[in-house]
């Protein structure tokens, strides 16, 4: 038997969830939340003693469990996936705030090229420049668009850094590469580290723009124009994979839930994992989920809001027939269309010897990038490939487990090696490069046809592999991280034209930014949801995230998350007073 | 935060930790017999030099802790293999004398190594090209229990005596015929599992034994993270990296770290 019928039921409470729930309670409306995860054991005070490496980063306490639900993955349309067994190149959360509560804070805005990457390609370079099988699309919304959307995010969570563009005028010291702003960020930028600064001087020597990295992690208190004040960071350097305990890293659980709380008209409810939107093909009538004893309850509303991980929000569409599925092999349908990832690769590292830095502190955001070779910001005349991505250094925090590090040709265990990591742990720069994934026909999402997660329901099937065109940014962007490296200039070096490994690999950590699968685009033939993120089919269902992104640009995702989930949020309480039609 | 923790306190954490560590190796147990005598003012005071003073002869040693998973011949071969991984010589102390054995039969006996995280559902397929990870059926624990009789029949055959009794260099040699998938163990020997990726596998876990806080049964006396400098457990000196981590000061504690405060009941 049904639950009783609410205005709007969300699934998944981390930051779209959050967001959306803040949003529409404070108008009104009256919410329910199904978190999968956990409700408690997610917040500040739980994180007081979280200064364990083992416990969070490497037995990976805040994300999902892979024994109860995980991914498989085909590098091609031929072979047959396999079951990611145990979490590794990406780590999606689970629990109230989701992965915002583990993320870094590193957050951007996205280029406006990056949402006409068809467009701005085929206009600059012809339509030559985009290599067969491609399959990059126009956002069907501009960057002008979603700039007060992109504000209002990072005015709620405290965005540090220091603007390069407000509205046109360009202000060197900032990104001066970014779009237009509004205004300054709210809050002031963080400071420099020692490693920060390395790179800084050589990037400026070398006539690049180098800022400070945008992040939610505060370098001083902050009220946000919710009233949620904010504490700043002590620089422990346990953010990647932790929460944080002072609630200066922004996090859904310290700001926009504890706001819908408040109103009295949010529910969360926890151990709640949906699987289906029970529809008639034109509406969605409730959310189908397994609760805490793993019996099925039905909670229906009048919207339908997905804001689970990119994964769960295209396995809900595609376990409710709603939505036409993608074929990767014809490029008809689009639900599981233009799944995308980050390629990371190319960077370069230094060692000094008898120099030692405190890289253990730190925090996730704390780093000086350059925008140089991101997006479009340079010439790709000749060069083979399209796409950029972002460079940086930094302090993020060197928790000794992960970051033990020896120059090229030390053994790998025993006396020397031992030697070695004593000498270079507090002795090394690293300059990283994270690049755009560009969308491909044949990389997609679908239900795989083998495998089960614990209640019998099929698994996400991911297909998925690096082409040519990212082998060649890597290669590029490798030449590029040399040649800071080099003005830097370490005692030794490691560097040079970047590669990646023959085959995406899923057992190695390197992004949790997936993207795609449920894109939003101005043609129903491509894309799954409209610019206000509403079903092109089922106008009461929202469907928010990264998963939204057509492909994926040079930057960490959360900041263009954010914003689309504040436009979604305005698009859901347009819907609900006009009460039928699309946005 | 943690306010009650300000630098120059360093003693009363020590006395915490040790107050509520039971069964705590000799040197730790020493110290906090001596820092209960006053005998010692902060907790950076060299083990070593207490250790050798008179006062710790009457102190007897905690014993061993009792094993969880690995059986003894399992036990004796982890820490001679650990051993090689992270020796202890003239420079410092290595696993052995950091515990990673015991660290590595408490993860075994828990959570991670009975696999409560790994998805083991079939089917098994052997992978089509690189890139996907661990797809045999067992957990970590199974991975070590089936592994370490090929291992040895492997050693045995090749250097003529069982791995603790090899001597370093041989020992290393060993090692690196696992590193480089040059041996070919039951196990291993397929695309599925080789001896390449257990030497990975057990790479790792001694990392982890020697750097995961000492809560964990490894890392004793917190000597690898002494080694590489990290100060351990930022809060327990309190807030106080805003100090150092935007300036070229050096940080005094980096070799003299905390572990993770101990739990408190509340009252």
């Amino acid at each position: 038997m049904a639950l009783k019928k609410v205005d709007v039921v969300i699934v998944g409470v981390g930051w779209v969830g959050g967001i959306i729930a803040s949003e529409l309670t404070r108008a009104g409306l009256h919410v329910v939340g199904l978190e999968r995860g956990r409700l408690r054991g997610r917040g500040t005070a739980d994180f007081q003693d979280d200064h364990d490496e083992l416990r969070y980063a490497i037995r990976n306490e805040l994300f999902q469990n892979t024994a109860n639900e995980t991914w498989t993955l085909r590098h091609n349309l031929g072979e047959a996936a396999l079951p990611i067994r145990q979490l590794g190149s990406f780590l999606p959360g689970t629990g109230l705030g989701g992965a915002g509560v583990h993320w870094n804070g590193q957050t951007w805005r996205f280029h406006p090229r990056d949402f006409t990457a068809y467009t701005s390609t085929v206009d600059r370079y012809g339509k030559s420049a985009i290599p067969a099988g491609m399959q990059i699309q126009d956002w069907g919304v501009t960057y002008d668009e979603l700039e007060p959307y992109y504000d209002k995010f990072e005015y709620m969570a405290g965005i540090a850094g220091k603007a390069g563009n407000i509205k046109g005028q360009i202000i060197q010291g900032g990104n001066v590469f970014e779009g237009p702003r509004s205004r300054e960020y709210p809050v002031r930028a963080q400071q420099t580290t020692e490693l920060g600064a390395l790179f800084q001087k050589a990037a400026q020597q070398l006539g690049y723009h180098p800022f400070p990295g945008p992040s939610a992690n505060l370098p001083v208190q902050y009220k946000n124009p919710d009233g949620i004040t904010r504490g700043q960071c002590t620089y422990c350097g346990f953010c990647e994979r932790f929460g944080c305990e002072v609630g200066a890293k922004a996090d859904p659980t310290t700001t926009v839930i504890p706001v819908a709380l408040k109103t009295g008209r949010f529910e969360i409810r926890g151990y709640s994992n949906a699987y289906a939107i029970k529809n008639d093909g034109k509406h969605g009538q409730s959310v189908l989920y397994f609760d805490a004893a793993g019996k099925i309850q039905e909670q229906p509303a009048d919207i339908i809001v997905m804001a689970a991980y990119v994964f769960n929000n295209v396995r809900t569409l595609l376990m409710s027939k709603l939505g036409q599925p993608y074929d990767p092999a014809t490029g008809q349908g689009v639900v599981g269309r233009n799944y995308c990832y980050q390629t990371g690769g190319g960077g370069a590292s230094g060692w000094f010897t008898g120099r030692r830095f405190k890289r253990y502190m730190g925090s996730g955001a704390l780093q000086t990038a350059i925008d140089d070779f991101n997006a479009d910001n340079f010439d790709h005349s000749g060069l083979g490939f399209i796409g950029g991505g972002s460079i940086t250094s930094g302090s993020t925090g060197a928790r000794p487990i992960q970051s033990l590090t020896t120059p090229p040709g030390t053994a790998p265990f025993g006396r020397d090696w031992k030697v070695a990591i004593q000498k270079y742990y507090a002795s090394v720069i690293s300059v990283g490069f994270q690049g755009e994934s560009p969308a491909y026909q044949t990389h997609a999402l679908d239900l795989d046809p083998n495998y089960r997660d614990q209640y019998g329901n099929p698994l996400v099937r991911i297909t998925f592999d690096w082409e040519a065109n990212e082998r060649k940014m890597i290669a590029f962007a490798g030449t590029k991280t040399l040649e800071i490296m080099k003005a830097i200039n370490p005692d030794i070096i490691s560097g040079g034209p970047g590669s990646l490994p023959a085959h995406y690999d899923t057992s190695t950590y390197q992004s949790t930014h997936n993207t795609g699968g449920a894109p939003m685009g101005a043609d129903p033939g491509t894309s799954v949801v409209n610019s206000y993120l509403q079903m092109w089919d089922v106008p009461n269902v929202f469907v928010v995230g990264a998963c939204n992104f057509p492909q994926n640009a040079g930057f960490n995702p959360t900041g263009t998350v954010g914003a689309l989930a504040y436009r979604a949020a305005e698009g859901i309480l347009k819907f609900h007073k006009s009460g039928a039609g699309l946005v | 935060m943690s306010d009650e923790h300000r630098p120059g306190e360093e003693a009363s954490d020590v006395s915490d930790s040790a107050a509520s560590d039971g069964g705590t190796p000799p040197g730790r147990f020493s110290r906090l017999k001596l820092l209960k005598a006053g005998a010692v003012g902060i907790a950076g005071a060299s083990a070593g030099g207490i250790l050798a003073g008179p006062a710790t002869a009457k102190t007897k040693p905690a014993p061993p802790p009792a094993l969880l998973f690995l059986t003894k011949w399992e036990f004796d071969y982890v820490t001679a293999m650990a051993e090689t991984i992270w020796p202890t010589d003239d420079l410092g102390p290595g696993a052995k004398v950091a515990g990673v054995g015991h660290y590595i039969d408490r993860q075994l006996a828990g959570g991670w190594g009975q696999g409560h995280r790994f998805y083991l559902n079939g089917p098994f397929l052997t992978p089509a090209d690189s890139g996907h990870g661990w797809q045999i059926p067992m957990a970590p624990a199974d991975v070590y229990r089936a592994f370490l009789p090929g291992f040895d029949t492997y050693v045995r055959r090749t250097y003529a005596k069982p791995y603790p009794e090899l001597d370093a260099t041989t020992q290393t040699a060993a090692m690196n015929d696992l590193r480089t998938g040059a041996a070919s163990i039951p196990l291993g020997g397929s695309t599925a599992f080789s001896s390449a990726d257990f030497f990975s596998l057990f790479r790792q876990n001694v990392l982890e034994g020697m750097l995961a806080d000492p809560s964990y049964g490894g890392n004793q006396d917190m000597v690898g993270w002494k080694w590489v400098g990290f100060p351990g457990d930022p809060m327990r000196r309190g807030d106080v990296y805003y100090e150092y981590v935007f300036s070229s000061k050096p940080y005094p504690y980096e070799h003299k770290p905390l572990p993770m405060k101990p739990a408190r009941g509340g009252s």
